[in-house]
């Protein structure tokens, strides 16, 4: 074997191994949200405790599976680790997995392991946003000043003109003030004319469209506290979006899947639209109204009522939108339309849900083009990229944009 | 193909003259003028009908409305999540239930759609076996009947002369009926339908037992002399499976067996697959039809011969001699004489591959039906008896028993059931709902208040097939299984509850059904897997071993030969395809289907030859098809008359009148019925304790009276553009395979500078490049020889699509929604002319006529070769409909569907007399959970047209992602597709080669694809095959 092979062969094995260790942390990932995420969070305490060193906590790998897979087995041996947490912990009994294998289980030890918190991108990317508008006023101001310049110099040159035609004695050009002049009225009328027209179009396309609608709900729901500090995954409540053109609103059953446990609020601070502080305790008290459920007795003793949550993104009857396609083929994030939801105490209308928004859109996402066999009948297109003519494909170019794409 | 051949819509169009034309002209205008007030303006201000300070007034008016509404708020919408989500709902995705559909003597296996909890489309579950899987049109419709805001909502009684009052105590009542029937023991009739289900057969029976009750079965419309000739022959009061498919030549008399006689849905799948013809196998089935009226089955036979329906029997005894082997010695014409020894010949040369079916009703014509078809050896392949078919079991000599008893007064209680509406449907209607004021106690379970059901003390409305439990005998072996698909509407039960109930059982029919069910197939997996397929084959079952007994064939055969047919006019009583005996005659999709051959919608009528129209100096002169008025005739049969408008049908007898029946409905069944034909069914005659439905007449009479029939026939005309149809005899076509090729070659050539072939025509004879072809481009095939023109497409396209329901006043104007019509040509001799349907439908033309006019670009190409359609950017100038040269777009005249912005924008056009009450139905909030949520209603005022089920697309275009590979054929499937009897529509992707429609046009069907109008230079995306017709001898 000669160098350059053993060097292949280096490069090959790393490639292998960065692969693999990339789709175990992504299994990981992904099990901790489908099987964990709705009573553990890693770092902090929530239904039941933070997981980080859960393995050293424990003692043993084997003892932590055995506990996973069916705790109430190892409580009956009388493991006394687990036994003072269960006490601490109220009692309250953790799901049964028996069906886990040593594989998952060891995917999900090291994802909790491995876990760092998240970088605040999303931030920063909003203060950049904020320092775009900045600079958008300086160029503005910038442009009128210059515009001004123009104008002052424009009336200096003509000055000069008259007063040198009027030295030469080419005689006197009879004075007619600039607001008389035909061509200025002409032009101001067509201004005011198409600045209005231009605000009225505005407004009345703006008819119907309801940006940053902020209702007030039912039960303040705050998805901060729950997909924000609790890091509860959007779809773990909303199941719909990538099998339905539906997300979903969640059941009052999925509610109370963690609130049978979780009674009181002790996070930050919430705040609702008009700066007052919410009782985030009342509010579960509101949720265990709705269920029926008897927080001391802990048992269902009355009717449930549905809640009946005010509607936010209200698309017209003549669109058709499916979640399903948009999440599950084309990989968007909810974040895309919804906004940083994990940061809003009180949801509200990202988008504008405007069709100049969805076209966009479609003219500079990228379609999930050379991963997906479906998109193996476009040849042209793939002869395009073959051959540079295109880098991407948008799903404009596979005809997204055409009319009865969406409305039908 | 003769060169001359001329293809017509209507008599005006074959006369073509200079005042038809113009009449035609006028009338399609005149009506449009109307509900522009502007245009009248435009010679005499003064004299306008809507004068200046009008004008200002709707100006100011909506000026004001305007800003109120742009100053009004969004309403604000509530979304309400489960509270305990049932397993496998998605919100918003649709699940599909495997279930059986029963009514009016038909059966049929199905899947139904369900959005959200609710039923909103059927399609046929063909896996039960080759024939099933065809839903007619009144299957497609049944899924509206569950919305039907007529419908019965819970159990009601009332004293003698009272109304109807609920019934608040359900268990007292039953209490009540328990005592009465328990003193009434012996006195009881149990009157209902051919019941299908054997689970409920053995209720019935266990309840006659223990009340000693009589039964009386009865079908709406008569099969008894069928059933007693193979009682006589093959001691079985059964019918057999006719397998079609393996029949090369059909002799029908009568028999409309792919319309409405027997099993239509069944027969007419098997025999489309016989109907596929290829260059390379150019080989089809042959059919010879006799009849007096122009049916279905007629207008697709090979060969049609024209005989009164008095003469059936002759025949019959004629085709007997033939296939004896003897000459024909019964008294018939020559013509009919003639085809008679060419129809029997061919049966024998085909001997095992022929069968001979007929409609009569009298026993002694069938049993000689049944003798010939053994001997020319049917009873081996194409007459399968092994498991002998149930599904109609009606015997009209215990009815008219029944009917002499409960007019002497013998019963104490009756009661009705399973759709039994002996009121209206029987001749002695009249005389039962005298007898029945007589009887103490008069019980219905039907789900509406029918004309029975109002002579009734009690009503325990039942429950409609979608939402209960239940089973369905196809034949011996094989059961299909209904599941409910929604949770009951009403306080309904199933009529089988109420039986058990007064039996003192404990248990509603689900349990008691799931109970018997779980016994006979041995567990609760085998069970749900039953359930879950929908059906269930018996293996244990034992097969028949059906020999026959002919031993008195010969003294029948003597009997009837020497019949005498009657000199004077006959009424033959015949049902249309769509309406069937009338039993969904409150279902307004039905209703505005037009029926395949008059293609009149919403009315019945004297059909009659146009002999017998100049007998009664009525001529088809340049108005006759224009004006929906139409003479009104009187007719007079045994005493009774019925006054009916006419239309005239070419190749009906000249001395035959048929009328429909199914209709003249109670208006308490649905506001589908007010005002819409009238009833036929006192005209039944019994002959020998049998009913009959040809029956001698008077010659009608004209009376000075005119009423409007609303007939599509005169839509849409192609004003004369010549090559719509293609069609050719078998013996041409094998002759010279390439005869299509030809023709086409010389449009080519004339309308494309010289060019011969189909690339270069589409590639040079045009001023617009040429699009590249990649990825998605749809196409669809319709095949002419397979299409019968049944309309179950229509109805089909009707629930995918929301197409709104307009009326008849609306249809008169030639304002029905149908995004698919079946358009009905005749061609050759009046008395007897061959006829061809062609479904139009958009053609989704690449060099589209109408997206180049439009002013706002709301209808444009895709790249997937359709023609889109946006609904809410159209304003309606309607350049577009104006463009199009097949004539299939249509425009939204009035809100239909009550969806505009303005509520209740219908009501004033009702009281006006514009609109018909049924639309108001269909803006309802019951009816409305009908409609397919996943296509938008359309409003007034904006264009729409086929958008080939783009919602059906684009789901599959979703599926096919997530699943990760490219599109394949039976990803999609068309509504209209969905439901072809004989697979005559074929769809997918034309950019792959493998796919079906690629390969047909490429390689299968290539001699026989041709376009509609070819030398337009439109490009349609849509194909047909020509239409082939069998003149073999064999």
């Amino acid at each position: 074997m000669n160098k350059p092979d053993l060097y292949r062969c280096f490069i090959v094995c790393i490639a292998v191994l960065y692969i693999g260790a990339g789709v175990r942390a992504q299994d990981g990932k992904k099990l901790f949200q489908q099987k964990c995420a709705s009573c553990h969070a890693v770092d902090k305490d929530l239904t039941g405790p933070a997981l980080k060193g859960m393995e050293a906590r424990a003692g043993s790998k084997g003892l932590l599976f055995a506990w996973i897979r069916n705790n109430q087995k190892v409580l009956k041996s009388g493991n006394k680790y687990y036994n003072d947490l269960y006490e601490r912990w109220n009692r309250s009994q953790m799901n049964l997995y028996p069906d886990m294998s040593d594989e998952d289980l060891q995917a999900i030890t090291d994802y909790v392991e491995n876990w760092q918190p998240a970088v605040k991108g999303v931030e920063s990317k909003a203060s950049a946003a904020g320092e775009e508008r900045q600079q958008y006023w300086i160029w503005g101001f910038v442009l009128l000043l210059a515009a001004g310049i123009i104008v002052f110099l424009l009336y200096i040159n003509k000055q000069l003109r008259r007063i040198s035609d009027k030295a030469v004695g080419l005689g006197a050009i009879p004075y007619v003030p600039f607001y008389r002049k035909k061509i200025n009225v002409i032009l101001t009328f067509l201004l005011v004319v198409g600045t209005i027209t231009y605000t009225l179009a505005n407004v009345a396309i703006e008819v119907g469209r309801d940006k940053d609608y902020m209702p007030r709900q039912p039960i303040f729901f705050s998805h901060k506290v729950h997909a924000g500090l609790n890091k509860v995954n959007c779809m773990f409540c909303h199941t719909g979006p990538d099998k339905s053109k539906m997300s979903g609103i969640p059941s009052l059953q999925t509610c109370m899947t963690c609130h049978m446990g979780i009674a009181e609020y002790k996070g930050p601070v919430m705040k609702d639209e008009t700066g007052q502080v919410v009782d985030g305790t009342a509010e579960i008290a509101k949720l265990y109204h709705y269920a029926g459920w008897n927080a001391s007795k802990k048992v269902y003793d009355k009717p449930a009522k549905a809640v009946e949550w005010v509607r936010l993104h209200i698309l017209p009857d003549h669109v058709y939108f499916t979640h399903e396609n948009h999440v599950a083929n084309g990989h968007l994030q909810c974040q895309k339309c919804h906004g940083v939801v994990e940061e809003m105490d009180q949801m509200k209308q990202f988008s504008d849900l405007s069709m100049s928004w969805c076209v966009n859109c479609h003219r500079t996402e990228q379609a999930d083009f050379k991963n997906n066999a479906y998109y193996s009948m476009f040849e042209r297109l793939h002869e395009d990229i073959r051959t540079g003519k295109i880098q991407e494909v948008t799903p404009d170019m596979l005809g997204a944009n055409e009319c009865q794409k969406c409305h039908y | 193909m003769e060169k001359s051949k001329k293809y017509w819509q209507s008599f005006g169009e074959l006369k073509n003259t200079e005042k038809y034309r113009e009449r035609t002209f006028e009338k399609e205008l005149a009506h449009k003028k109307k509900r522009l007030p502007i245009e009248e303006i435009e010679t005499d201000l003064s004299k306008a009908p809507t004068s200046r300070r009008d004008f200002l007034k709707y100006l100011g008016f909506s000026t004001a409305a305007a800003t109120v509404v742009s100053g009004c708020q969004m309403p604000v919408q509530k979304a309400i999540p489960f509270l305990n989500p049932p397993e496998n709902v998605v919100p918003g995705s649709a699940l599909y239930y495997a279930t059986a559909y029963a009514s009016d003597g038909q059966v049929a296996p199905v899947v139904a759609k369900v959005r959200d909890g609710r039923p909103i489309k059927i399609a046929g579950n063909t896996q039960v076996n080759a024939y099933t899987g065809h839903t007619s049109a009144q299957v497609q419709a049944s899924v509206l009947d569950v919305y039907d805001v007529a419908r019965l909502r819970a159990p009601m009684q009332r004293a003698n002369g009272a109304d109807f009052a609920p019934i608040s105590d359900v268990a007292e009542a039953d209490a009540a009926i328990v005592q009465r029937l328990k003193k009434a023991k012996g006195r009881i009739a149990l009157v209902s339908n051919s019941v299908a289900s054997s689970v409920s057969k053995e209720l019935v029976a266990a309840f006659c037992t223990e009340y000693g009750a009589q039964s009386v079965v009865y079908d709406a419309v008569s099969y008894t002399g069928l059933l007693e000739a193979n009682k006589k022959c093959y001691g079985l009061w059964a019918t057999p499976t006719y397998r079609l498919d393996k029949a090369e030549v059909v002799v029908s008399v009568g028999a409309d067996f792919i319309g409405t006689w027997l099993q239509p849905m069944l027969q007419a799948k098997a025999w489309g697959e016989t109907r596929k013809v290829t260059a390379a196998r150019p080989r089809m089935s042959k059919l010879y039809q006799f009849e007096a009226l122009m049916s279905l089955t007629g207008a697709n036979a090979d060969e049609r011969y024209v005989a009164r329906a008095g003469v059936y029997p002759l025949l019959i005894a004629a085709l007997y001699e033939v296939v004896n082997g003897q000459s024909v010695s019964v008294a018939l014409e020559p013509s009919l004489k003639e085809a008679i020894e060419k129809a029997g010949r061919h049966l024998i040369r085909q001997q095992g591959k022929s069968v001979l079916l007929c409609d009569s009703n009298d026993a002694a014509v069938q049993v000689l039906v049944n003798a010939i078809n053994h001997k020319i050896g049917a009873l081996e392949t194409v007459i399968d008896w092994r498991y002998p078919c149930m599904v109609k079991q009606g015997d009209d000599r215990t009815v008219m028993r029944w009917i002499q008893e409960i007019q002497k007064g013998v019963y104490e209680v009756v009661i009705f059931m399973n759709e039994a509406n002996p009121v209206y449907e029987l001749p002695q209607g009249k005389a039962l709902q005298e007898a029945l004021q007589r009887v103490p106690a008069v019980i219905s379970l039907n789900r509406k208040l029918d004309e029975t059901a109002q002579a009734a003390h009690f009503i325990f409305p039942d429950h409609h097939y979608l939402e209960s439990w239940g089973d369905v005998q196809l034949d011996a072996r094989t059961h299909c299984f209904q599941q409910p698909t929604l949770h009951p509407l009403f306080r309904t039960r199933n009529w089988q509850t109420s039986l058990l109930y007064w039996l003192g059982r404990n248990e509603d029919f689900g349990q008691y059904s799931k109970r018997i069910w779980l016994q006979r197939l041995g567990g609760q997996s085998d069970y749900d897997k039953a359930i879950q397929r929908g059906f269930w084959i018996d293996s244990e079952k034992k097969s028949v071993q059906a020999h026959g007994s002919f031993s008195d064939v010969e003294a029948i055969y003597e009997q009837l030969k020497n019949k005498k047919a009657w000199e004077q006019v006959e009424l033959v009583l015949y049902q249309k395809v769509g309406m069937g005996s009338g039993k969904m005659a409150h279902n307004p999709w039905l209703q505005e289907l037009p029926d395949p051959i008059t293609k009149a919608t919403w009315d019945n009528y004297m059909v009659l030859s146009p002999k017998m129209a100049a007998q009664l100096g009525i001529f088809m002169d340049d108005d006759y098809e224009v004006e929906p008025e139409k003479p009104v005739l009187s007719l007079s049969v045994a005493g009774q008359t019925l006054e009916l408008p006419m239309l005239i049908v070419p190749g009906v007898h000249p001395q035959v009148v048929g009328i429909a029946l199914g209709y003249g409905r109670d208006e308490k069944i649905g506001k589908a019925v007010v005002g819409v034909g009238k009833n036929a069914a006192p005209l039944i005659g019994v002959a020998d304790q049998v009913f009959s439905y040809v029956l001698p007449a008077q010659m009608p009479v004209k009376t000075n009276k005119e009423y409007p029939i609303a007939y599509t026939q005169t839509h849409n005309s192609y004003e004369g553009r010549a090559e719509v149809v293609r069609e050719f005899t078998l013996s041409e076509f094998k002759e010279n395979p390439h005869i299509l090729l030809e023709k086409r070659a010389e449009v080519y050539e004339r309308y494309g500078n010289g060019v011969t072939d189909e690339t270069s025509f589409v590639e040079k004879a045009t001023l617009y490049p040429q699009k590249p072809k990649d990825g998605l481009k749809w196409g669809l095939s319709l095949d002419m020889n397979a299409c019968f023109g049944c309309g179950a497409c229509v109805v089909s396209c009707n629930a995918e699509n929301n197409i709104s329901v307009v009326g008849k006043k609306q249809v008169m104007k030639s304002h029905e929604m149908h995004w698919l019509r079946i358009d009905r040509y005749f061609s050759g001799n009046h008395d007897n002319p061959e006829v061809v349907f062609q479904p139009m439908m958009c053609q989704h033309c690449d060099n589209a006529p109408c997206e180049n006019v439009c002013p706002v670009g709301a209808t444009m190409h895709s790249e997937e070769g359709l023609n889109h359609m946006a609904y809410n950017r159209c304003v309606g100038t309607r350049y577009c409909a104006n463009n199009c040269p097949y004539k299939v777009r249509r425009f939204n005249w009035l809100d239909w569907n009550d969806a505009d912005s303005f509520a209740d924008n219908q009501r004033p056009l009702v009281a006006e007399g514009t609109l018909d009450q049924v639309v108001l139905d269909m803006g309802e909030d019951l009816t409305r959970m009908v409609l397919n949520p996943d296509v938008v209603l359309r409003g007034r005022g904006v264009i729409e047209k086929c958008s080939m089920c783009v919602q059906r697309l684009q789901e599959a275009k979703v599926k096919a992602k997530k699943a990760g590979r490219p599109i394949q054929d039976g990803d999609v499937v068309l509504a209209c597709a969905e439901v072809c009897p004989s697979d005559a529509i074929v769809f997918g992707n034309v950019n792959d080669p493998n796919s079906r429609i690629a390969q047909l046009r490429a390689k299968d069907q290539k001699e026989r694809v041709f376009y509609v109008l070819e030398q337009l230079h439109v490009l349609p995306n849509v194909n047909y095959l020509a239409k082939i017709r069998n003149n073999e001898a064999g």
